[in-house]
């Protein structure tokens, strides 16, 4: 099956859909509203509905993009984006209440909403993060600074499934991750950079950023922008959102930090990539290589950019259409804060455009444990920090130009020309210490936040009772479909003998194997067949009865009912 | 003033409460399907250790044999359909349907 994929067939689909909301509107104020008036809307309408229809034809005929068409194209475009928006709110809603009813993954895929306004894309990634969140409380929302724990001797290389985990980005810099390869899949802390430029969201020129796990073809995960917002999302065709928007993953928290430079650091808390999710990918893909035409927009048109079957030419070309341009080949697990330096200690770009692939350098530091920590050490951040409930503009980053009379290192190298950093030396003594310092204090809030104990409740808001009520009939729905799906499953439970003594054994399995020559069947078997029997006749006497009594009591209040009109 | 405060501090406290009240409620509501989930899993991946009602269970197809174990089943598929058929039948007959969405009907239809 080939599967292409026209830009007005969309938009015919959408008008088609309003002017039916609208057509039925009219004519079903007609009950309430004055008979002349309805007429002329009616006639109006009718002639607005032809021609449309007649634009719309010649559109779908032509080929040709309605939005070139003028005046109308512009109202036609403002109606569509309306439609557009309200629509991808419904959706996102939709998806929501799904993945409460049926505990199923997130699926909602970012393309999906890749037309919408800047403000409405705000608000559908605000209904995704209180989605993403356990119970009905957005937890997120109090913690407002957190430094993940870093434990360099958990971080592992993956070998098995992938090559190392890669953050693909064009600013390869600020991204961590603290992962850990489990028998059911990839899990621990992801922190990477939020990549994009200025508020336009539409053009995936200026944004990308996603983590690709694996560098093999045939299990290439690639989890675009793996925090699950949808701004990042790079947009090339609806196919690649087809074939790459679907994944698995499931985490607790999420947070997104904010320097100086208002660069966006995205934390994830218990990342968990669990491998049927990588199967998924995986066997998505092979259907992709298998069948799906991999088109480009050019102009007005979408045309074919590579043929099928040869993966290595598909990602290839995937890989330039991001155009990506650093890539951090492969993780040394002996040097953990090789990818941590511009992401907790605010190093930063003069120039963003230039923005260099920034690494610590590649001095002897000790990784640092919880018994290296000195509660007395004062690092760069303030102790508002630890608390956690002070505001990321007021206390991150700090400046790396502080002296902190700590170990100062030369600057590291960069690998994109010579771009001018503005930076000199890095001092990473105190900054160390500090997020060691923070991290018992954070883990102390997640813990309290995971077991849902003292929550400041003065936090719950009138509309919160409202959802709850909706979460618990939903949720009293879910438990009455899983108990059926339970009562079902019964049915297919074998016999067990575990429970009883083997004496009874034996003598239950003599009943039931030794076969009586006359009737061909054994003891036990002629048995349960003829108690079967007597059970089935004995309930349908039961059921005809009790049919019948309750026949004859509605026959019975029928006549008392005759009775008394008389 | 302050008795007014007061007032608005208890029904402050008493909506926190409900609030958390039914916190709890549904978090154990959804504790008790994770369970049900987990047994259905276990049935299904053939589990039996640790659940003492799919051993019983087993354990009485083993002792009565498949036909009596199917007519039992049956039954209480039956009973269960009857019940949540009388349940809804309680809960329309309880809810008048016809009455509210008359009246909804009456705000726009006269």
């Amino acid at each position: 099956m080939i599967y292409t994929i026209k830009r007005n067939d969309k938009k015919i689909v959408s008008m088609m859909l309003i002017l039916l909301i609208v057509f039925t509107s009219i004519v079903s104020s007609y009950e309430v509203a004055n008979a002349e008036i309805v007429t002329i809307s009616l006639v109006v309408g009718g002639l607005a509905l032809i021609g449309l229809g007649g634009l719309l034809a010649y559109s779908s005929a032509t080929n040709q993009d309605i939005d070139d068409f003028g005046p109308v194209g512009d109202i036609f475009s403002t109606v569509k984006d309306i439609q557009t928006n309200v629509w991808g709110l419904l959706k996102v809603e939709t998806k929501y209440f799904y993945y409460k009813l049926f505990n199923g993954v997130e699926s909602v895929e970012p393309g999906e909403f890749s037309d919408l306004d800047t403000s409405i894309k705000d608000e559908v990634i605000s209904n995704v993060n209180y989605v993403n969140q356990e119970g009905y409380i957005d937890y997120s929302t109090q913690i407002k600074y957190e430094v993940p724990k870093i434990q360099s001797e958990t971080v592992k290389e993956f070998t098995t499934e992938t090559n190392g985990i890669n953050f693909v980005q064009p600013y390869a810099s600020g991204s961590y991750y603290d992962l850990t390869e489990t028998s059911t899949g990839i899990e621990g802390i992801i922190a990477y950079r939020e990549i994009y430029n200025g508020t336009d969201y539409g053009d995936f020129n200026t944004k990308r950023s996603y983590i690709d796990f694996g560098t093999k073809s045939d299990s290439f995960y690639k989890l675009n922008n793996v925090g699950f917002s949808i701004t990042t999302k790079s947009y090339i065709n609806d196919f690649y959102y087809k074939s790459y928007g679907d994944y698995y993953y499931e985490y607790n928290i999420e947070h997104t930090l904010v320097n100086s430079q208002s660069e966006k650091y995205k934390v994830i808390f218990n990342f968990i990539l669990r491998d049927d999710s990588a199967d998924f990918i995986r066997n998505d893909i092979d259907y992709a290589y298998g069948s799906m035409k991999i088109l480009q927009l050019v102009g007005s048109e979408y045309v074919e950019l590579s043929t099928n079957g040869d993966s290595s030419t598909w990602d290839d070309d995937f890989r330039n259409n991001l155009g990506v341009t650093a890539n951090i080949p492969s993780f040394d697990a002996s040097n953990v804060f090789d990818y941590i330096d511009p992401l907790f200690i605010g190093v930063t770009s003069t120039n963003p455009s230039v923005c260099p692939d920034i690494k610590a350098p590649s001095i002897p530091l000790e990784p640092l444990l919880d018994t290296d920590i000195d509660s007395n050490d004062v690092g760069l951040y303030s102790d508002d920090i630890v608390t956690g409930l002070e505001t990321v503009e007021d206390t991150f980053p700090v400046s790396v130009d502080n002296d902190l009379g700590g170990i100062v290192v030369e600057a590291p190298d960069t690998n994109v020309g010579e771009p001018d950093t503005g930076i000199d030396t890095i001092d990473y003594t105190g900054v160390l210490n500090d997020i060691a310092n923070n991290t018992t204090s954070i883990e102390e809030q997640l813990q309290q936040l995971n077991q849902g104990t003292e929550i400041d409740l003065n936090n719950y808001n009138i509309p919160d009772l409202f959802k709850l009520l909706i979460l618990i009939l939903i949720a009293l729905l879910k438990f009455f479909v899983t108990f059926v799906a339970l009562v079902i499953a019964f049915r297919g439970i074998p016999p067990d003998s575990s429970l009883l003594p083997d004496e009874t054994i034996q003598v239950l399995e003599w009943f039931k194997n030794t076969s009586l020559p006359s009737f061909n069947m054994s003891m036990s078997q002629i048995i349960s067949y003829l108690v079967a029997i007597l059970l089935v006749f004995r309930v349908a006497r039961l059921l005809k009865r009790h049919i019948v009594g309750v026949a004859e009591n509605t026959h019975r209040r029928s006549l008392k009912k005759t009775k008394s009109k008389k | 003033m302050d008795w007014l405060v007061e007032i608005f501090d208890q029904i402050k406290e008493a909506f926190i409460l409900s609030v958390d009240s039914l916190n709890s409620f549904y978090n154990n509501i959804e504790s008790q399907t994770d369970t049900l989930i987990s047994m259905t899993d276990n049935i299904q991946n053939g589990t039996m250790e640790g659940l003492n009602i799919v051993q019983f269970i087993g354990t009485f197809r083993y002792i009565v044999g498949d036909p009596i174990w199917y007519v039992f089943y049956s039954l209480t598929m039956l009973g269960l359909g009857y019940t949540i058929y009388a349940i809804v039948v309680l809960i329309k007959n309880e809810i008048p349907v016809s009455s509210i969405v008359g009246n909804i009907k009456g705000l726009f239809l006269k």
